[in-house]
């Protein structure tokens, strides 16, 4: 007898000598319901929701993806299936290639940045005490701001000839940066106002895991006679990484998909440093008027999107996220 | 009573109350009277216009009191899709609207759809049947919007760039005016640099998304070649644009971060007193009227040149909105009177007071009331106007210009390279467009 046998509860018999077999819950059949007595009845009751989640959201997505299968030879000309020649066609572009990589590093350059900034900010709110509460709410301000208006915000700010940064450089002394013509400058900058119009959410995410730590682990921990530093990392962080899991997925989303930041500040230039997907998309629909391609472009960023966001339950399924 | 009992109460209450809303809501939607055109022996001609300045209850209020069996009903589509939606409704059995208007240059593709009429023998019985009427429009309205020899549209009015200056800074430094050729610009450029070393003598826009308006208006005030929407930037004419924006930069005459500046960038610097000369539309005028700074003694307009001052001759392009007439229109005939209307000047002048842009009519140009609107819209620029030609366009136009704006980039960061090399590296890169 194995040792995991030796230790289970053995089952009732059924009178006959054989081993009752334990009845496998069918979902929604009880005994004893109106419920149980139809199987289809809590599908019906589902498919409200269903169909509304369907038609709200699910067909312009698979409108999306279908249309991308279709090309219109000059702008006014029938559709015609094409199946995957707008994807051939995009792949075949340098400049396709070279957005995907912009693309990349704006979203890791924001999920480092964010992720970092939002710990630390949550860390310090949670500290707060008394009438310093109130920071914990206005913290969500930037998520107020539209993020166009942020965009212009930042563009006056950064502005190299009159922005309120390089005035405050050379008030110490120092030469201004040409922060949005130089073309490493103008990535620093797009991932620093898209940080900035994300960083909420990641604060109040990280923030509420925090206050929903039990405080005797860490009282233990610092019994224990473990620092602020082992306290952190091997009892905060871990218990954090669902809320930690939820704001890379959301800022991921958010840094992937969005446009309106980086279309004010930049417009994806200075020659084409900061020209993300969203902003490739954004043109080939409406400078280059091939929509059904721009379409594919979509496609791709939600695929992009779906394997980021697998990866990430993938990597902190380990610390108890569940997807 | 229970809180339970009393919150189950109000929820019911609350229930009840929205549906007697959403009912009410239903019962006020069926009211509606169906707009039976027969029934009345009225016509309604519907249209989508791109912009709200064309829009106003005003600008058709007069036509409809001349023609009380018409009325007119538009509608302001101004997110630049008027043919995608057109093409959406054409395949899906919807009715289109009588009337559209659109960009002048998207007329191309509303002709291969088969979505407008040609409006060459309503064009011929309005010539017939009122020349003195007729006379006012210019010919542009009628040649712009002409694709294989039929005329698809209306374009009645139009914009076009000129250079807005600083008076008193102009004084200062002694440029004479008008500036007649693109050297002379770079001449006043350098005098009001030595005059004023801390300024920006010429606030350019070159942010990505912004358009290349600016280089394009050079190109063409020079005679560089166009096919379709692409210039011939071997040419000599565009060659010699490369480089006057080359010396600019130089000579420190244009901002240092052009590259990151739009039209917000390029006003505001000029208004705040940085920049010394700002290119930019006609009717943009409008936007830089603030307090403090005020027109006539700190700012003026005055035309583009339409000369290198080395041997190449252009002219100044104008770029138009069309009115058409669709192939869904049911009452073309109703439709021509609307389209026809707005080339005159009971439309065009209050178009102009809504905020829109100088009209193509002898008249309405001339009108008073423009005048008090558009002090800045003087003698010399309204002449410069009248003898502005179309801008060069193709459905392509959106892909030349993303082109034209790594062009614009490089030339306004100073990148060390010659106008022939830039040439090399991207007309390859336009031609193959038009492959």
């Amino acid at each position: 007898m194995s040792a995991t046998s030796a230790v289970t509860k053995p089952l009732k018999t059924n009178g006959l000598g054989r081993t009752a077999k334990p009845r496998k819950p069918t979902p929604g059949v009880s005994d004893s319901s109106a419920i149980g007595r139809n199987k289809w009845l809590p599908y019906l009751f589902s498919a409200p929701s269903i169909i509304f989640v369907s038609v709200i959201l699910a067909y312009p997505v698979v409108w999306g993806i279908v249309q991308s299968l279709f090309r219109r030879e000059k702008l006014a000309s029938p559709l015609e299936f094409v199946g995957f020649e707008n994807y051939l066609v995009l792949f075949s572009k340098p400049t396709f290639w070279d957005s995907l990589s912009k693309t990349g590093i704006f979203v890791f350059g924001c999920l480092i940045l964010g992720t970092a900034l939002g710990l630390i900010f949550a860390f310090a709110l949670n500290r707060t005490l008394g009438a310093l509460r109130f920071l914990r709410a206005v913290t969500i301000a930037p998520y107020i701001v539209s993020s166009v208006a942020a965009a212009v915000m930042f563009r006056i700010f950064f502005n190299g000839d009159f922005g309120t940064l390089n005035r405050v450089i050379q008030f110490f002394g120092f030469d201004g940066l040409p922060w949005l013509s130089n073309t490493t400058l103008a990535m620093i900058v797009v991932i620093v106002a898209q940080v900035w119009t994300d960083l909420p959410l990641t604060i109040l995410l990280v923030l509420a895991g925090l206050q929903a730590i039990d405080k005797s682990y860490l009282e233990a921990a610092l019994v224990d006679g473990a620092s602020s530093f082992q306290r952190a990392r091997l009892i905060t962080l871990p218990l954090l990484s669902p809320q930690i899991a939820m704001s890379i997925i959301w800022q991921s989303y958010s840094t992937l998909t969005g446009i309106g930041v980086v279309l004010a500040l930049t417009g994806g230039g200075p020659l084409r440093a900061t020209q993300i997907l969203p902003i490739e998309m954004y043109n080939t629909a409406f400078v280059s008027l091939q929509q059904n391609e721009a379409l594919a472009i979509g496609t791709i960023i939600l695929i992009l999107n779906s394997l980021l966001t697998l990866i990430y339950l993938r990597l902190s399924s380990g610390y108890g996220v569940e997807d | 009573m229970s809180t339970t009992t009393t919150t189950i109460g109000r929820w019911r209450a609350a229930s009840r109350l929205a549906i007697s809303a959403a009912a009410f809501s239903l019962l006020l939607t069926g009211c509606t009277p169906p707009s039976d055109d027969a029934a009345d022996g009225k016509t309604t001609v519907t249209a989508w216009v791109s912009r709200t300045w064309s829009n106003s209850a005003d600008n058709f209020a007069a036509f409809m009191q001349e023609h009380p069996d018409i009325i007119v009903e538009t509608e302001v589509i101004d997110t630049d899709d008027i043919l995608e939606r057109l093409l959406r409704a054409a395949d899906a059995g919807q009715p289109l609207p009588d009337i559209i208007q659109d960009d002048t240059f998207v007329l191309e593709a509303f002709n291969d759809a088969g979505l407008v009429i040609p409006l060459d023998d309503y064009v011929a019985e309005f010539e017939a049947e009122d020349p003195d009427e007729f006379a006012k429009v210019l010919p542009i309205v009628w040649e712009e919007p002409t694709i294989d020899g039929q005329i698809l549209g209306v374009a009645n009015a139009a914009n076009m760039d000129v250079l807005y200056y600083n008076v008193p800074w102009f004084e200062e430094a002694g440029v004479a005016l008008p500036i007649e050729t693109y050297e002379d610009l770079y001449d006043a450029a350098v005098a009001l640099k030595a005059t004023r070393p801390d300024s920006i003598p010429f606030s350019i826009q070159a942010v990505a998304g912004d358009g290349v308006t600016g280089l394009k208006t050079g190109m063409i005030g020079v005679g560089t070649p166009f096919d379709g929407a692409t210039p011939d930037l071997q040419s000599s004419g565009a060659q010699y644009i490369i480089d006057f924006y080359q010396r600019m930069y130089e000579a420190g005459a244009l901002p240092s971060e052009a590259i990151a500046w739009g039209e917000a960038e390029a006003r505001g610097a000029f208004i705040s007193g940085a920049g010394m000369i700002v290119d930019g539309f006609t009717a943009a005028g409008d936007y830089l009227s603030v307090d403090g700074f005020d027109f006539g003694d700190d700012w003026a307009q005055t035309l583009n040149p339409i000369q290198s001052g080395t041997g190449d001759d252009g002219a100044r392009p104008s770029s138009s909105r069309s009115w058409s007439i669709t192939t869904g229109s049911a009452n073309p005939d109703a439709a021509w009177e609307v389209l026809k209307y707005t080339t005159s000047t009971d439309f065009l002048v209050p178009q102009v007071l809504q905020g829109g842009v100088p009209p193509r009519n002898s008249e309405a140009i001339s009108d008073p009331a423009v005048a008090e609107y558009w002090p800045f819209f003087s003698e010399e620029v309204k002449e410069g106007y009248l003898s502005s030609v179309s801008g060069p366009s193709a459905l392509n136009a959106g892909d030349v210009e993303t082109i034209l704006e790594q062009l614009w980039g490089e030339i306004v960061t100073g990148v060390d390279i010659t106008p022939q090399e830039l040439a090399d590296k991207y007309q390859p890169q336009l031609d193959a467009l038009n492959s």
